[in-house]
């Protein structure tokens, strides 16, 4: 013979005054979470980062957990394709590193001098999809001199994002790209050598989207830079969407890097990556 | 004692599943194992891994921000659908034996 049982049954007596009991220590412990976050984060990291750290060493010399499964053929295949790119990008970086020296001695002859700006190599110990809301964890911290609001950059005059968060030993990079983040910014059209001011906005996964009149003469390609960088480049058209009936264009941008494929970034200075060209 | 059985085995494949996505490096595995401890009844795990989690990933971008800690508040929600849908879906025939 089955029955209710009687524990179910005097358990609901009890189980008011323990929820309740349960709810006053929860409230209590998220208060305390939210007046000591910061720090409670920095412990968290501090015990984490060796550890993503490590797991990073391994996946980069190990190339991936699944790395082992990949066939010869298609290794030694994208082998090649990687050594066709070195080679165009070498090219294609001669030719950008002439373009900033000349960029830089124009800028200088109109009064605009460069400061010098202090940069800190930082490796990337976790990185999307291993964190959400595109954010990048930083071997570097406070310790490093590593301070909210530096910029973080993918190298050269590339800036992808900036530091949210600063423990010790750990910190936080969130990209431009990051959902719910909107920028100033301009757009750089290459055919008619204008730049149009409008508002980029983070879609996330290192892309963006953002508004320009009908009128505006943009192709995919075209440079987006943020003005209140000291004219830095982050973004790049990749897609343009225009029907006649409308008044604006939709553009959707992505950063100039991978984030996913960073290893190394920069973590520049705020107040001097900004003055930089303040003068 | 099969309920237990079953539980252990719930919170040790949450744990797996957790443990998993930080050394796999993907996010949602972790919180995947988080919201299994919390609907196989380990609360304290599943809250636990939801305040790890909010503190080493951070508040969310954009209008989120507000919401400050996510992942506790998904932790919370599965702790309590456990609970209050335990009472029409799991276990909701205790029966003794007499």
């Amino acid at each position: 013979m089955t029955t209710i049982s009687p524990n179910r049954r005097n358990g609901s007596r009890n189980s008011r005054g323990r929820m309740f009991l349960y709810a006053i220590i929860f409230l209590l412990l998220l208060g305390a979470l939210m007046l000591w976050r910061e720090p409670l984060a920095g412990v968290a990291w501090r015990a984490l980062a060796p550890i993503a750290g490590a797991r990073e060493g391994v996946t980069a010399s190990g190339g991936g957990i699944f790395s082992a499964f990949s066939s010869k053929a298609s290794l030694a295949a994208e082998v090649a394709a990687l050594k066709e790119q070195l080679a165009s990008s070498s090219i294609e970086l001669a030719d950008r590193d002439l373009l900033y020296a000349e960029n830089l001695q124009l800028k200088e002859r109109l009064g605009r001098h460069a400061s010098s700006t202090r940069s800190l190599l930082a490796t990337v110990i976790m990185r999307p999809p291993g964190t959400p809301y595109d954010t990048l964890m930083l071997d570097v911290g406070t310790d490093d001199g590593v301070a909210v609001g530096d910029l973080v950059s993918a190298g050269g005059s590339v800036y992808i994002g900036k530091i949210s968060q600063a423990y010790p030993s750990a910190s936080r990079a969130t990209l431009f790209s990051a959902p719910g983040e909107s920028h100033d910014a301009l757009l750089l059209t290459a055919s008619s050598s204008v730049s149009v001011p409008f508002s980029l906005s983070g879609q996330g996964g290192a892309s963006f989207t953002g508004e320009v009149p009908a009128g505006t003469a943009v192709e995919p390609g075209d440079s987006v830079l943020l003005p209140n960088l000291g004219v830095q480049f982050v973004a790049k058209v990749t897609a343009v969407d225009s029907s006649a009936e409308r008044s604006f264009k939709t553009v959707y941008l992505e950063l100039p890097v991978n984030p996913l494929s960073l290893r190394f970034v920069e973590v520049r200075n705020a107040a001097s990556a900004a003055s930089t060209y303040a003068q | 004692m099969r309920n237990r059985k079953q539980s252990y085995f719930f919170f040790a494949f949450a744990f797996a599943l957790a443990a998993g996505g930080f050394l796999a490096s993907f996010w949602p595995l972790e919180v995947l194992g988080m919201l299994l401890a919390g609907v196989a009844g380990h609360p304290v795990y599943a809250i636990g891994l939801g305040i790890l989690l909010d503190l080493a990933y951070g508040a969310p971008t954009g209008h989120l921000h507000m919401l400050l800690f996510p992942m506790t508040a998904l932790a919370i929600l599965a702790v309590l659908g456990r609970r209050y849908g335990g009472k029409y879906f799991f276990d909701a025939s205790e029966q003794d034996r007499l």
